[in-house]
């Protein structure tokens, strides 16, 4: 053993960047779709009407408390069951946009309880209808009051994205494996992964707090 | 419903004994290292700042890593410094070393919500450090760190499904294995994903209650 | 202050000086005799080679094979479960002593890691569902089918390079591999015969077709150490000479590569 030797990781540097295109789409499209899951949760929720408002909630409570990877594996392996033949990617992207549509609900379920209740009264007096009340007046206060929430949520699914290369999917940490098992030099491209990861993390945040502050300059 | 037989059972459930093992070992390791952390970023003593900004450099960039990307860097580093221990071990390391930046942020955020002048008060009144912390603010910051402490706790317990990845047979993998024997996967799966549930609701129920018990103080 | 930086520094020092030196990870054969156990790699998604039996066990080849070389160094063997993308990371990380998992001998790897004397010699095959409507490994040229690998074997190499136009799906274990191949997801599998072959039984509604002869013995499969460990490679081929020679090598070899027991596959 010859210790730490980065050059071979540093040689494909372009693969690997390329793998933060896929981490990337992977949690945008998830999180994109899973969104309007959870708005659709998040109203029945809000509506309150019995038996739907428990079912939601059961969702989330039963796709919380399990662990992501578990519910891809379930996707992954049970769907084909079903005669749905999805590739590894969208069973990566379908398992997590079941995911997060439990959480992104629970957070839209609490942005839209902080609506004050004058801007109900607004909706009603302007004469809107129940479909113009949510679009216009409850999901975008529910949205901005929760962005920060909603924001931190999407990181957390880029990192939960790098579980897609354990079914094959070339993201990353998938790029960083096949690296890995090419050049022998695991530690090392894992070490360089992880500053990749926390530099796309740091980036993200900038751009999160950029578009909250137009966001209040505009509104 | 399925012929598991007995022996199916058995892994089943050393696998889900492994993952309490890791959940309750990471966990602890997490709040040790949590509560280091945060005394290290709140001393003001003036020779120790180099190491408050390593600890906060190191929270800020830990969980901004993803778990399985630190777990093969903790599992390969240990091996290469020559440290001989078991996949099992390095999954509660890793457990640990996430868990406490975490909770760090808890325990720091919410020592912080303290006002500042009872602190003040009680210097004033020349309480000692122990009890300062006992009956001022330790009391309080309680109140703020406890709920969203144990929520993080069952973030922790789904991150050990990763464990399966450096060889740890805990219940995620234990799926695997007994998929690969041949049982339905359907059933597999779903039992899997219960035990999960059995291990993480209680928590998840647990940290309501606090959070509603506080609400009424 | 400055106490602090010096001491901060040494442990930095530390640190990267065990990490750049190297070496420590790897123990040479005193260390682990001296340690009373050898840490062997072994695949357990990899039947005959390993895998859990019915009784939750850790068995096959690769472990039989572990045991008497442990019992020949006169220590306890522990065996290390691992993937086959792992399994020199994992050598040269020192997370094992020896590595087995039908380690092939390839020029590549042996500029990294040093190889026993060969354990036996495993050649491919084409295994696919007969309505993909594949006969021949030429068929996989035109690139129109998509193959099915496990990441780091060395299937995947050689694909590479006579079938470059065929895209490839790759996963971690060759029981995912087969049941994706099951499923539809990609259409054909080159791959060891002997290994996959025992998965094949797992779905027993698909018609395989397994098509040989095409390819030279792909090479010697050997158990890995790392290069500077010489005196770690002597006692294991020391042993396995002498298995050889007593016959255990050949009734390890017949008690899971059996015929009968291949003949399972269609």
């Amino acid at each position: 053993m010859t210790g730490l030797d980065f050059r071979p990781v540093f040689a494909r540097l372009p693969f690997l960047l390329g793998g933060v295109g896929v981490t990337v789409l992977i949690a945008g499209l998830a999180f994109v779709f899973g969104l309007l899951l959870a708005v659709g949760l998040a109203v029945v929720r809000f509506e309150n009407q019995g038996g739907w408002r428990r079912l939601s909630r059961s969702y989330s409570t039963a796709l919380t408390n399990t662990p992501q990877l578990s519910q891809i594996f379930a996707v992954f392996y049970c769907l084909p069951l079903m005669g749905l033949m999805v590739s590894p990617f969208l069973s990566v992207v379908i398992g997590m946009t079941l995911n997060a549509a439990a959480y992104l609900a629970d957070i839209l379920g609490a942005g839209m309880a902080r609506v004050p209740p004058v801007y109900h009264e607004v909706a009603l007096t302007l004469g809107l209808n129940r479909r113009q009340t949510y679009l216009r007046v409850i999901l975008p206060y529910a949205g901005r009051t929760m962005f920060p929430a909603l924001a931190n949520h999407f990181q957390i699914m880029i990192l939960g994205s790098a579980m897609a290369s354990i079914f094959g999917v070339e993201d990353l940490t998938g790029r960083a494996y096949d690296i890995g098992s090419t050049t022998f030099r695991i530690l090392e491209v894992m070490l360089v992964t992880g500053g990749l990861y926390a530099v796309l993390s740091f980036a993200l945040t900038g751009v999160f707090a950029l578009c909250r502050r137009t966001m209040e300059r505009i509104v | 419903m399925i012929a598991f037989s007995h022996y199916d059972i058995a892994l089943l459930l050393q696998a889900m004994g492994r993952t309490v093992e890791l959940s309750l070992g990471g966990g602890l390791l997490g709040i040790a290292g949590a509560i280091l952390l945060t005394a290290l970023r709140l001393s003001d003593l003036r020779y120790m700042f180099p190491l408050r900004m390593l600890a906060v450099l190191y929270v800020q960039t830990i969980r901004r890593i993803p778990f399985i990307v630190t777990l093969y860097i903790v599992f390969f580093c240990a091996g290469m410094m020559g440290v001989d221990v078991s996949a099992t071990v390095v999954a509660i390391g890793s457990i640990g070393l996430i868990a406490a930046a975490y909770l760090c942020e808890i325990l720091h955020g919410g020592v912080k919500t303290v006002p500042v002048e009872q602190v003040e008060a009680a210097l004033v009144l020349n309480l000692p450090l122990w009890a300062r912390w006992r009956y001022v603010i330790g009391p309080q910051a309680l109140s703020a760190i406890v709920p969203p402490a144990v929520g993080y706790l069952v973030l922790f317990i789904k991150d050990t499904a990763l464990a399966s990845q450096i060889g740890v047979v805990e219940l995620s993998q234990a799926g695997v294995i007994l998929s690969n024997r041949g049982l339905p996967s359907v059933q597999v799966f779903c039992v899997v994903l219960l035990l999960y549930f059995a291990i993480s609701y209680p928590l998840t129920c647990l940290s309501r209650l606090l959070e509603k018990r506080i609400a009424v103080h | 202050m400055r106490a602090n930086w010096n001491s901060l520094l040494l442990g930095f020092c530390a640190v990267s000086g065990a990490l750049w030196g190297g070496g420590a990870g790897a123990r040479d054969s005193a260390a682990i005799r001296a340690s009373g156990h050898i840490n062997i790699g072994v695949e357990p998604g990899l039947p005959p080679l390993g895998e859990y039996d019915d009784h939750n066990e850790l068995v096959g080849y690769d472990v039989d094979i572990g045991r008497e070389i442990a019992r020949g160094m006169g220590v306890e063997p522990r065996f290390v479960t691992l993937s086959s993308s792992g399994r020199i990371p994992y050598l040269m990380a020192g997370k094992v002593d020896i590595v087995l998992g039908g380690l092939t001998l390839t020029p590549g790897r042996a500029e990294v890691i040093a190889f026993s004397r060969p354990l036996y010699s495993e050649q491919f095959a084409v295994i696919t569902p007969e309505d993909r409507g594949i006969t021949s490994f030429t068929d996989l040229e035109s690139g129109a089918h998509r193959l099915i690998e496990v990441r780091g074997s060395t299937a995947v190499a050689y694909l590479q390079q006579r079938v470059p136009k065929a895209p490839m799906l790759l996963l971690e274990s060759y029981a995912d591999a087969i049941r994706a191949l099951a499923q539809g997801r990609g259409d054909a599998m080159v791959d060891v015969i002997e290994y996959v072959g025992h998965y094949l039984p797992s779905q027993p509604q698909v018609h395989w077709r397994i098509i040989r002869g095409f390819a030279p013995p792909v090479g010697d499969d050997c158990i890995g150490m790392t290069r500077q460990d010489v005196a770690l490679r002597a006692d294991v081929n020391r042993i396995l000479d002498a298995m050889e020679h007593d016959r255990r090598l050949e009734q390890i070899h017949r008690r899971w590569f059996d015929p009968a027991v291949a003949e399972r596959a269609p």
